[in-house]
């Protein structure tokens, strides 16, 4: 299953990822061989009631927020900020 | 020594916390420039706190014990960098689950573990900080992800060290490594303060040079958290003295043996023969999906991560460089991350996106269903089932760094567990015409790591 440049430097933009020309030639070979092996999924049966996949209940947490005590040690690794909130670029 | 031999000996004062701790300090010293295991070494705090259980009432099951955890495992105030460029300077705010049970427990920790980045990988050659040579053979990996923390149990710097297993990454490198690597069961051991690479498979668990050690290690790690939605409902694991083998019937799957390196497949043979002499009866099943648990845990997984790791923009933390734009912050602070990390989080990316998930994400969690029925199914009658661990030993560093499958089919006999979230153990058992170890694998009944550690400790007893 081959994959183009293009759609690399498509699905790298959807990740929000900068990557080279080179590396873009690189990841379309490596990731069509990827999509080559994994191809062999497509031919099992699945259509069985059995095929279906139910992850165990989880509790569900709410999210109910509490002061984390001793802030800092989230902040001090923000790359900017002003007072305890993380200063960002402009985001519209 | 195993764990319970020193904490025993710390406790009744004929070995003190001090010494257990200089010793495993001067042995990393000795072996770590040459495989390069730890990527940090807290000499100092480790000293003190030695010191410091020197002089109390000494107590916990691993009192004084000398232990390392892998570089993805929060302990407050130190670094935990995941192997990564991206978090080269990041230090944890909060101390990991399995960190305050260690703590709890008296144990003294004296390292973080070099990785694969991200958990990615299957050789360790994927750290952004060198990659980890074998202790058994220096030319030769140690397995990944947690090829550090194989590596220092393995050179003897340490009698445990914590690892992580998404797809194999613990019981890899015990393989690899002639070592003890238990993947618990999902849920088994908290996933809080464990930075997530595929939170419906990541797992934390134990390498050690012994049977009960991992067993030990494994009471002491579990049990239920509410910090972590997925945490079971179960009381901390509780070693089962009355398993008794000879009641046992252990299930062979036929398709793990196709193809299989004819020295691992006498290795397990030959374990196979052992146990029939205590009693252990085999039966011969089929697993028949199990054999697309590779692709199918590289959709799923690489899935998770990128979704785990779209976190990972250097603006809350990680690494940050200066930039025009928001969208030109994210593209510059994401070019951090290493090859293999930013190929599974496109994989992921392609697999989830919307012309494609259907074919690729979808399909995987249906196939993931008939993975775990196959288990489930055959469970009914058999108290474990018995596998090779990894379809080769140890490989030599670099042979296959540019065969990116042949490396993923390096999971090819670990994957099933992390898919089905059974509990899986690798015990060394015997060597290759190389003298490199060969890993047998059991496979438990969800919670029931008790009759995999029965049979790997009667293996161990008669060898």
């Amino acid at each position: 299953m081959s994959i183009t440049i293009e759609e690399i430097r498509k699905i790298a933009k959807l990740a929000k990822m900068e990557i080279t020309d080179k590396e873009a030639e690189a990841y379309a070979r490596q990731l069509g061989n990827v999509l080559d092996w994994v191809e062999e999924l497509k031919r099992v049966d699945t259509s069985s009631p059995n095929a279906v996949y139910e992850q165990a209940a989880a509790k569900t947490h709410y999210d109910t927020p509490v002061i984390f005590e001793n802030a800092d040690k989230i902040t001090r690794a923000f790359s900017e900020k002003e007072n305890s909130l993380l200063k960002v670029k402009k985001v519209l | 020594m195993t764990i319970t031999e020193i904490a025993k000996q710390i406790k009744e004062g004929s070995l003190s916390a001090l010494e257990a701790v200089q010793n495993s300090l001067a042995k990393i010293k000795e072996t770590n420039p040459k495989t390069n295991a730890f990527l940090e070494v807290f000499e100092e705090e480790a000293l003190l706190r030695a010191k410091q259980i020197d002089k109390n009432p000494k107590e916990g099951a691993l009192c004084g014990v000398p232990v390392a955890i892998k570089d993805n495992i929060m302990y407050e105030g130190h670094t935990v960098s995941c192997g990564s460029k991206m978090l080269e300077n990041y230090k944890a705010p909060y101390n990991a689950f399995v960190v305050e049970k260690l703590l709890k427990a008296g144990a003294i920790i004296v390292g973080r573990t070099n990785m694969d980045e991200f958990a990615m990988g299957s050789s360790n050659e994927n750290s952004a900080f060198g990659a980890v040579k074998n202790p058994l053979d220096l030319q030769r990996v140690p397995g990944g992800s947690s090829g550090g923390s194989a590596a220092a149990v393995a050179a003897k710097a340490v009698p445990l060290a914590l690892g992580s297993d998404t797809g194999g990454s613990i019981r890899q490198p015990a393989a690899f490594c002639g070592l003890y690597g238990i993947k618990p069961t999902y849920g088994r051991v908290s996933r809080y303060g464990l930075v997530a690479f595929a939170s419906s498979a990541d797992q934390i668990g134990a390498l050690t040079r012994t049977s009960s050690d991992s067993e030990l290690a494994l009471s002491v790690l579990s049990g239920y958290d509410e910090k972590d939605s997925t945490s079971a409902q179960k009381e901390p694991y509780c070693s089962d003295a009355a398993a008794d083998v000879s009641n046992f019937t252990v299930g062979i799957p036929k398709e793990f043996f196709e193809n299989l390196n004819p020295q691992i497949a006498n290795a397990v043979m030959e374990a196979k023969k052992v146990l029939e002499k205590g009693g252990v009866k085999f039966k011969d099943i089929s697993l028949p999906y199990a054999k697309y648990s590779s692709p199918c845990y590289y959709i799923l997984t690489s899935s998770e991560a990128s979704s785990n790791l779209a976190r990972f923009d250097g603006l809350r933390y990680g690494k940050h460089v200066e930039a025009d734009n928001l969208e030109q912050a994210y593209l510059k602070d994401r070019a951090f991350f290493g090859p293999e990390v930013k190929r599974r989080i496109m994989l992921g990316t392609y697999s989830l996106a919307s012309a494609h998930a259907q074919d690729y994400y979808k399909k995987a969690q249906a196939v993931r269903a008939l993975i775990r029925r196959d288990f489930t199914t055959s469970f009914c009658g058999l108290d474990a089932i018995l596998t090779p661990s990894t379809p080769s030993t140890a490989f030599k560093i670099g042979e296959k760094i540019d065969d990116i499958i042949s490396l993923y089919l390096s999971d090819l006999y670990t994957a099933p567990a992390n898919i089905a979230g059974v509990p899986a153990l690798s015990a060394p058992f015997g060597k290759d015409d190389k003298n490199l170890p060969i890993g047998i694998q059991f496979y438990g009944n969800y919670f029931e790591e008790n009759k995999i550690y029965a049979l790997a400790k009667y293996l161990e007893k008669t060898k």
